[in-house]
């Protein structure tokens, strides 16, 4: 899915989480990294981060998701 | 080298008895062992089975005329299309082996509508990690360039179908899988309503984003070849029991009448295109005006909610499908690939549940935007392709893509060609339709494309 995007010139996003947090998170995955993939992906982290952040805003608890449940399985 | 007909121009031809699927076959053999060295283009080459289907086609077009104007065309599939008995990999080494017992539903339709198989195409990896240099196969180039990106993950299809190598083929669309190829590439591709095309048979990436349909040089091919994919099939659980249109009967019937929405904040503030992106939406907006269509502004959310909504329920959904291999195979996956996909595994169940209540409201938005609109017209990529060294791993991340809005919402999207950047290379924009009414979408795109230059080039090394 990835489309084009232009040489990136912006200053890069920092994760909140720390670094120990993140391992933490990385071996509760049960992701066996080496410390060099674990540092990329830690600084890919801070967008993810972000993104589940846009999610977080008040909303009823009648707000539903948006998953479709047909009670009847085709045969 | 001559150029290839469009396949609505060779089904003219072949039906006529003035080019035979044989002789088009052949042609379009000798175009790929002279160009696909350089576009990669091609995973697995079948020029048997092609010869093949090609006599069959020939044989039942002497006797008894063709059965329809897919008879004799030659095309290829993406590579995590399944195809009985044919290597399937998906592009990746977990997979190099891979030989599927069936064949997916749309690929067996595109067969009982007489298509002739010419090969498997290169993707991204597992639809998601790529450009790579590190997987058992080269990433597919652009054929306006081959230093540059082709977009994906239906690379090789768009490369193919640019240079001329087939006719026509197939892509999946995830996040903009068909879109971007098409735009960089500077052909036609349609993401069509979720349900509308059977996704059994073809390789998952995201279940409740997939969605599969065709890439062709022109806006009328892709009608032709969605016309064959469309429909209900029980063995994919979210295929629609809609009934398909006739997908070519209002392509000539103009704009006139239709309302087109504008939502200009998404590529002129929340992501940026550059100049001549912006200047050939305009002048296509311009020359809907000209043609009678209606254009207004209209403003939706932030194109980064839809982004941010995609990718969190995109990326959690392929770790369930990767988590296995994931833990047991990491390093067997490209680079590219195993960085983002590992994202899957990292986002908590809250999260992943928050971002499906806001795919709630965000289609409940797309909707309520469509009561007094037919078509919404976009950016389909920020600029021309950039040079396939210089894609970020985290591009998508970095900045909003113009197409995952529409995987999230499910209304079909095509990519069109607006023309050529300084560079040479081309330029594109999205139309977006109502849910299953691709039919206003094809009408809106072919308006456009038939009253612009634009279909008349092709890339220089293919002879344009």
């Amino acid at each position: 899915m990835l489309t084009a995007t232009a040489p990136q010139v912006e200053k890069k996003m920092k994760p909140k989480i720390s670094e120990a947090d993140f391992e933490a998170l990385v071996r509760r995955s049960g992701l066996d990294l080496t410390a060099e993939q674990r540092a990329v992906i830690y600084q890919g982290y801070a967008y993810v981060e972000a993104m589940a952040e846009r999610m977080r805003r008040p909303r009823g608890r009648e707000a539903e998701p948006a998953t479709i449940f047909v009670p009847e399985m085709p045969k | 080298m001559t150029p290839l007909p469009t396949i609505a121009e060779a089904a003219r031809l072949i039906a006529a008895k003035r080019i035979s699927p044989v002789e088009l076959t052949r042609h379009c053999l000798a175009r790929i062992e002279t160009l696909d060295g350089q576009l990669n283009s091609f995973i697995l080459l079948t020029p048997e089975r092609a010869l093949a289907d090609a006599k069959a086609a020939e044989a039942r077009i002497m006797q008894s005329g063709p059965k329809g104007p897919l008879d004799g065309i030659p095309i290829g599939h993406k590579d995590i299309y399944n195809t009985k008995g044919i290597r399937t990999t998906a592009h990746s080494r977990l997979l190099e082996h891979n030989v599927p017992a069936a064949d997916a539903t749309t690929v067996r339709l595109l067969a009982e509508a007489g298509t002739v198989l010419m090969g498997k195409l290169a993707t991204h990896e597992f639809a998601f990690g790529g450009p790579s240099f590190d997987l058992p196969w080269p990433p597919a180039r652009n054929p306006w360039n081959p230093e540059h990106f082709t977009a994906g993950s239906s690379s090789g299809t768009g490369a193919a179908v640019a240079a001329g190598l087939i006719l026509g083929g197939t892509g999946s669309d995830t996040g903009g899988s068909i879109r971007g190829p098409a735009a960089l590439c500077g052909i036609a591709g349609i993401k069509p309503t979720y349900g509308r095309v059977s996704r059994a048979g073809i390789i998952p990436l995201g279940f409740s984003l997939d969605h599969a349909g065709p890439l062709a040089w022109t806006v009328e091919d892709c009608a032709i070849l969605l016309q064959a994919m469309a429909g209900h099939d029980p063995a994919d659980p979210a295929s629609a029991d809609r009934p398909v249109p006739d997908f070519r009967a209002g392509l000539g019937e103009g704009v006139k009448g239709l309302r087109i929405g504008v939502p200009r904040h998404f590529h002129e503030t929340d992501h940026p295109v550059n100049e001549a992106t912006r200047r050939g939406i305009e002048t296509a907006l311009d020359t809907f005006t000209k043609l009678g269509a209606e254009v207004r502004e209209v403003a939706l959310s932030p194109l980064m909610d839809y982004q941010a909504c995609g990718f969190l329920i995109m990326v959690t959904e392929a770790y369930a499908l990767h988590e296995q291999w994931m833990k047991s195979s990491f390093n067997l996956y490209g680079e590219l690939l195993r960085d983002r996909m590992a994202m899957g595994a990292l986002i908590s169940a809250a999260d992943h549940m928050q971002a499906l209540r806001r795919r709630r409201e965000l289609c409940a938005e797309m909707a309520a935007a469509f009561d007094d609109l037919d078509l919404i017209v976009t950016a389909a990529q920020p600029s021309e392709a950039p040079r396939i060294d210089q894609v970020p791993k985290w591009a998508n991340l970095e900045k909003p893509s113009f197409t995952m809005a529409f995987n999230v919402t499910g209304n079909p999207a095509l990519s069109v060609c607006t023309g050529y950047g300084a560079g040479g290379l081309p330029l594109s924009m999205q139309i977006v339709g109502k849910p299953f009414d691709e039919a206003t979408v094809f009408r809106a795109g072919h308006a456009y494309e038939t009253a612009m230059p634009w279909r008349e080039r092709r890339p220089a090394l293919a002879g344009g």
